[in-house]
């Protein structure tokens, strides 16, 4: 086997790494990451297409969850489900549009849907892109099978995937880089920022009413309408149970704006989201309504709305076929038949709305959000180089480093990595992408110093380049048949927007080869750089530091939920409960107390401190009296962050909690028990080397 | 040149420290010697500067000796602070004996340090590093590793010689590409030379997911790229290696650890203050249990037990006895007092007879306990009330696991995998050109020869009959032979054996093609003793007789060997393996309990792990005496006392057997409940768990 002089990869034997324009470069360990790291990646606000390329992006740019005519079709009908209104009681914002359309393969009326988001992901998700073709949709327009209507917003206009952002990169042995850290500036936060939509419920009529949290005096609005935000503390929902009573007080009208955080149930959210759907469901009990008068006018607002587009459906669907006697696709009639379903039509053998298996209360109201999910200490990060590292301080820009050009990092990673981690492909594309600026900036000062024959040495100038690093390109370049523009489009080009690289897997040079050619012809230039350290000085360093981009990824992993306690919720049995979907919701944070004491972490406990200590802290969270009494002396203490001794009374420890009273109940029941042997006389049987038998 | 008394640097405040002239050379000046004698040390201020951070334990505690060998002397490396600690740490230890705690030392220490860390990311802010492709070709442009590289042939052997042309240059010669920092970060140890040379030089000889090396070695490195799709897709193996061993693999490892940590938890804590022999109650009586005990004066935490693990030291035996205390032979017979083992003493030691005290043959009252003698100098460094056999447990446990988790930081192959035979087999056997057979050497050439071979070594042997051509067969089907006895006769009649050991590298040989095409065309016969028996009569002595696989070590099967060895069962293997026939010595399955002493039981334990995992031998010594009981007729698996014969449990039965705390945290709980055993003995000393199953005041 010899070295090639030539990459000679297939990039359709590569599957995900073909991505990866280093993919030669690069450890199969991290090449598989990159394949594991590629499905993480968020849709980002800043995502931009990559400097480095192989020429697989616009295969991965087909490949997204986009909303295109699974058929040859005419669009007979497009129906928004909450038409924008005017008005006081108006829907801002329509969150989904159904496009009736007839198949022309089979004659068949079928249904597009187009949703204003996707969201597949527990919190993650995007706002889908309308295509031209979707901005401009009509009825009586013929599409073709495959055409786009919305698609991801990481597509670019050329059909290539944006997967990330070009973050330029520093790499540094500063404190915040070790152990995989990364430090990222405050600007690149923003460049980072994806969208998140989760859903919430919220039940009333028969036992509970809703309060008036998004009111006022005159307008009773249990939640926020499509296109408001949540309100600062995240509540999105709150009731209150029906006292005959106490109702004098508190259904009194500033009673039902204040929430009572002990007998209210209480619904969150994230602060500050944006509603972008709701759906108000309305019970099919045939029993008399409970709800006070007025606190369904806003639910009924949307049930209404959302009647009236299945209504509007129907009708559709029923003129056509009345019309033409043509049939409809299973998806069209699924979403009829849900429309009589929701219009919670009383007649005889229709199906009803369920939850669990229990008919809804009287008003079910869901809502969509969408919030903006800000990357911060403890987030993922990733090259695709499979370098990935976990943020660990935010800088503010100003002290990030900048070099003598100045140009300043967004992202600061560890150097010395990239030798333990065996890919050394981040490197070749931080050097090619730092040749991109430093070509831009000699094109212009090329351009200022010879402005009469810039053009034509300019072009002379890339031809040498792409010939040294990437053939194939001067080659399309100087090929008529393939490059149609002019040598001053392309410059020019490069001037704006810098160099593009295309780096493909079959290229006739390796990329040392091009990194060697390009030291001797046209060296990099480098130097020192100047950031605020540690100690508050700007300093300069002493050795050359290469800023220029990479192509960095925000991969789902985001540590920003808050989700300890330290008191966890009992189930009936009196031991620690896992938290249900009311409970995950009912307070800001997560009521999941960290899970600090597997079998392992006992284990390891226990080696290290003792078996009492330890059996002990197993107790507190298991046993109901104990519990109630270190809750009982966190409330009442001076100093609640200092207390000497959670534990007052020492006849309740050492019981073993309700855990140990089960396994020992029904132990006992079959006849078994454990007992303590405190004073073990363990008188020791001598026995003689080699004997089987005690001698004495 | 500036003067520096060492005590006045350890007390000088640290703005003041870096503010001292960043002279080249300095005279730091140490305390004097018992004799008079003055010590001091010329070194660059910087470390002199270091030194100073490791020296906070020289102010509080001033009869502490201030010694050369506390200031650095090296290249600052990433355990550079903690050998210059070490050493403040045990003087100041030996100056204060009985007056300090070692673990408020530690303390101190820690928290001075802490201070050097924030300073040195503070004060020398401008001094960060940084790495580029630029660093890369720097490297590679450097004359002696372009012409290595360039004489990479994709033969192993010019590999090998590149990787040893990168030791020279990047780890070892500090001329060489001075400033470079992928050379600087190799000599502070903060890169491993083994990434460097399949970055930079060649990715090497990699194997498949079978662990059988490819037939070439990838000549290319991950800087020139993995240009074709066969250097690519061989290199793919290693991810998929490491993809294979996260699951399943690390199941398994992490529930040996389990069990492990379950069982030798038993083994509680190293007693500090014991200082007498041992009396235990033997029928209401007191009596001595081991009777070659001489009271003598002991020194705290002694049991003045005298008896001895016979060790002969081999070279890479030093860092595992690290901390034992040990005896010559001439020590043992002059009645010398007890010796540590440091890393020093490689040299001293090297090949010599030692008698070391060890947890197996500790005469603690209570076996729970290990006295700090016999537990080594190791017991310095344990934290108080510390569970050591949790220790022991981990200690080893964590580097089963981290030898899956890290494989795809250590798939690596040096190039060459060559056949090293023994002294003695050289009398008779050499590698072939080929590196992977071994032929007869020629000295033989005018003997009858015959070859010998155990028949459970060569099972299938009668399948030669079978096919016409025995090049359809493959070699590693037929036999799997860890020894041949080769009888030679001379012109004389005289005839002689000699019984080889052809198992290299613990891969054991095959017959070769040539070999069995000879058994085929001229049959074998069978020994009294059932072996093969083949005239090698017409053979062409320059055949290669025997093939060793072209295979690296599976880190599995390494693995699940130890595994099987501590469990000591035969857990889903055919336990009609005739291998098993054969007995231990000779093939058979290595297991705890089929050791005879407690020596033979360490030595294989050691000899198993230290192929690839160092562990210091007092936690294989633990972790063997928490396999120990004290008669499994009896089904009595506490730990036994000195003088009980030698049983090894096997590793569940244990866990069942004993207090059933550790048990109930184990699983199978029903088995345990419904087996008799259980029931027997009732005065079983506690596990360690025992209060989170029964807490004492739930007992009462």
């Amino acid at each position: 086997m010899k070295r090639l002089n030539h990459r000679g990869l297939k990039p359709e034997l590569l599957a995900a790494a073909s991505l990866n324009f280093a993919a030669p470069e690069d450890s199969s360990a991290r090449q598989e990451m990159l394949g594991s790291h590629l499905s993480q990646a968020l849709v980002i606000d800043g995502a931009d297409v990559r400097r480095c390329l192989t020429g697989v992006e616009r295969i991965f740019g087909t490949a997204t969850f986009n909303i295109k005519m699974p058929r040859n079709g005419e669009i007979k009908a497009i129906v928004e489900k909450y038409p924008r209104t005017e008005g006081p009681d108006a829907i801002l914002m329509n969150p989904h549009t159904s496009i009736i359309f007839e198949n022309m393969e089979k004659g068949q009326l079928d249904l597009l849907e187009l949703p204003h988001h996707h969201c597949k992901h527990n919190h993650y998700g995007f706002k889908y892109k309308l295509t031209e073709k979707g901005e401009t949709l009509t009825t009586r327009v013929l599409l073709p099978k495959g055409t786009i209507l919305a698609d991801s917003p990481n597509v670019d206009p050329h059909g290539n995937y944006k997967l990330g952002v070009e973050l330029n990169t520093a790499f540094m042995s500063i404190p915040g880089t070790i152990e995989d850290g990364v430090v990222i500036s405050e600007s690149t936060i923003a460049k980072l920022t994806s969208n998140g939509y989760e859903k919430r419920s919220g039940s009333y009529g028969r036992k509970r009413y809703p309060l008036n949290l998004y009111g006022d005096d005159t307008h009773y609005k249990p939640f926020p309408d499509i296109g408001e935000t949540i309100r600062e503390d995240g509540l999105l929902f709150a009731f209150r149970e029906y006292d005959d009573l106490l109702a004098g007080v508190e259904m009194a009208v500033d009673q039902l704006k204040q929430v009572d955080h002990v007998f209210d149930r209480r619904v969150y959210g994230i602060p500050r989201g944006k509603v972008v759907d709701v759906i108000a469901r309305r019970g099919s009990s045939s029993q008399k309504l409970r709800t006070p008068v007025g606190m369904e006018v806003q639910a009924a607002k949307y049930h209404q709305a959302q009647t009236r587009y299945y209504d509007e459906l129907q009708r559709i669907v029923d003129n056509m076929k009345h019309r033409s006697g043509v049939t409809i696709s299973p998806r069209l009639h699924r979403l009829l038949v849900e429309g009589l379903v929701f219009k919670n039509d009383l007649a005889k053998n229709r199906p009803k709305q369920m939850y669990n298996l229990q008919e809804l209360d009287e008003w079910r109201v869901d809502i969509t959000f969408e919030y903006k999910v800000r990357p911060n200490v403890g987030s993922k990060l990733t090259n695709l180089h499979g370098g990935k590292g976990i943020i660990c301080n935010v800088w503010p820009d100003a002290d990030m480093p900048v070099d003598r050009f100045g140009t300043r990092a967004n992202i600061i990673m560890d150097g010395n990595s990239i030798v333990k981690r065996m890919n050394p492909g981040v490197l070749f594309e931080q050097h090619f992408n730092a040749y991109s600026d430093q070509i831009q900036r000699d094109l212009h000062a090329m351009k200022e110093a010879s402005p009469k024959t810039f053009y034509k040495d300019a072009w002379a100038f890339l031809m040498d380049y792409y010939n040294m690093v990437t053939p194939f390109t001067a080659e399309i370049l100087t090929n008529p048949n393939e490059y149609k523009g002019s040598h001053k489009h392309h410059v020019d080009m490069i001037l704006k927007h810098g160099l593009y690289h295309w780096f493909p897997l079959d290229s006739p040079v390796t990329l040392e080869n091009a990194a060697k050619a390009l030291r001797k012809a046209y060296p990099l230039q480098k130097g020192p750089v100047t950031y605020r350290g540690r100690s508050g000085r700007m300093v300069t360093t002493k050795r050359d530091i290469l800023i220029a981009s990479t192509y960095i990824l925000l991969l789902e992993k985001v540590g920003d939920e808050w989700s300890g306690v330290s008191s966890t919720k009992l189930q009936h049995f009196g031991i620690p409960a896992k938290i249900n979907k009311h409970d995950k919701y009912a307070t800001p944070a997560r009521p999941m107390p960290v899970r600090i004491l597997g079998e392992s972490e006992v284990r390891l406990m226990v080696a290290a401190c003792g078996s009492q200590p330890v059996a002990r802290l197993v107790e507190m969270s298991n046993s109901p009296p104990l519990h109630k009494h270190i809750v009982n002396n966190i409330l009442n203490a001076d100093k609640p962050t200092h207390i000497e001794s959670v534990v007052t009374d020492d006849t309740l420890m050492d019981r073993g909690g309700r855990n140990l009273a089960f396994i020992h109940h029904s132990l006992e029941i079959s006849g078994v028990r454990f007992v303590r042997n405190d004073n073990p006389s363990d008188e020791p049987k001598l026995y003689t080397a080699n004997a089987e038998e005690p001698v004495l | 040149m500036r003067k520096y008394m060492a005590r006045e640097l350890a007390v000088m405040d640290r703005k003041t420290l870096w503010e001292l002239p960043d002279d080249p050379q300095v005279e730091v000046i140490f305390d004097n010697l018992p004799d008079g004698t003055p010590q001091s040390l010329v070194v660059d201020i910087r470390a002199a500067r270091f030194s100073a951070y490791c020296w906070v334990l020289y102010k509080e505690y001033p009869r502490t000796p201030t010694k050369p060998s506390h200031c650095l002397q090296e290249r600052l490396n990433s355990s550079s602070h903690l050998k210059l600690l070490n050493a403040v740490l045990w003087d100041c230890h030996d100056a204060y004996v009985g007056e300090v705690d070692t673990e408020e030392l530690e303390r101190k220490q820690y928290e001075a340090f802490n201070a050097y860390f924030n300073d040195y990311s503070t004060y020398l802010e401008d001094e960060v590093t940084t790495c580029s492709i630029d660093d890369f070709l720097d490297v590679l442009e450097e004359p002696r590793i372009a012409a290595a590289i360039e004489g990479i042939t994709g033969s192993p052997i010019s590999i090998e010689h590149a990787y040893r042309v990168a030791d020279d240059v990047i780890k070892d010669d500090p001329e060489a590409l001075v400033g470079n920092p992928i050379a600087q970060a190799v000599r502070s140890g903060l890169l491993k030379m083994n990434q460097v040379k399949q970055v930079i030089i060649a990715r090497g000889k990699v194997t498949d997911i079978d662990s059988h090396f490819f037939p070439e070695a990838i000549p290319s490195s991950f800087f020139s790229g993995m240009n074709s799709m066969l250097e690519s897709m061989e290199e793919s193996r290693s991810s998929t290696k490491a993809s294979a061993y996260k699951e399943k693999p690390i199941q398994d490892s992490e529930y040996f650890n389990r069990k492990l940590q379950l069982m030798a938890a038993t083994v509680q804590e190293i007693d500090y203050v014991v200082r007498k022999p041992v009396i235990a109650l033997v029928n209401g009586a007191s009596q001595l249990i081991a009777s070659d005990i001489t009271p003598h004066a002991l020194a705290a935490g002694d049991c003045g037990s005298q008896r001895y693990i016979r060790w002969v030291v081999k070279p890479k035996d030093i860092e595992a006895l690290d901390g034992k205390y040990y005896l010559t032979e001439e020590g043992l017979k002059n009645g010398e007092p007890l010796q540590v083992i440091t890393s020093c003493d490689r040299d001293r030691l090297m090949g010599k007879v030692i008698y070391y005290r060890s947890p197996l043959l500790c005469n603690h009252p209570t076996p729970q306990s290990v006295c700090a003698m016999c537990y080594g100098e190791l017991a310095l460094s344990i934290p108080r009330f510390t569970n050591i056999g949790h220790v022991a447990a981990v200690e080893y446990g964590e580097r089963v696991t981290q030898n899956m988790l890290g494989i795809k930081h250590v798939d690596f192959a040096t190039g060459l995998a060559r056949i090293t035979l023994d002294t003695y087999e050289r009398h008779y056997l050499e590698p072939a050109s080929d590196s992977r057979g071994i032929t007869l050497v020629s000295r033989l050439k005018p003997y009858k020869l015959w070859l010998s071979i155990a028949p459970g070594e060569a099972n299938q042997l009668t399948e030669i009959n079978f096919v016409e051509d025995v090049t359809m067969l493959p070699v590693g089907r037929i036999s799997d032979i860890s020894q041949i006895y080769l009888t030679s006769e001379d012109a004389n009649g005289e005839r002689e054996t000699a019984t080889l050991n052809v198992e290299v590298s613990g891969k054991k040989a095959h017959l070769s093609h040539s070999i069995l095409a000879h058994i085929q065309r001229n049959g074998y016969e069978l020994s009294d003793s059932g072996r093969y028996v083949i005239d090698l009569e017409g053979f062409d002595r320059e055949q290669t007789i025997l093939e060793i696989p072209n295979r690296d070590e599976n880190i599995l099967d390494y693995l699940g060997s130890i595994i099987q060895f501590i469990s000591s069962t035969d857990d889903g293997k055919d336990k009609s393996d005739p291998r098993d026939a054969i007995g231990f010595q000779e093939g058979r399955r290595k297991m705890l309990r089929r050791c005879r002493t407690p020596e033979e039981a360490l030595i294989t334990f050691h000899e198993l792990t230290s192929a690839k995992m160092p562990v210091n031998i007092v936690h294989l010594e633990i972790l063997v005496f928490s396999t120990m009981a004290r008669s499994i007729k009896d089904r009595d698996y506490r730990l036994p006392y000195p003088g009980n014969a030698l049983h090894f449990g096997q590793l569940p039965r244990v866990i069942g057997g004993r207090s059933l705390g550790g048990a109930m945290a184990f699983e199978k709980h029903s088995s345990i409940m419904n087996n008799p055993a259980t029931y027997i003995n009732h005065d079983l000393p506690d596990h360690p768990l025992d209060d989170l199953l029964v807490p004492k005041h739930a007992a009462k």
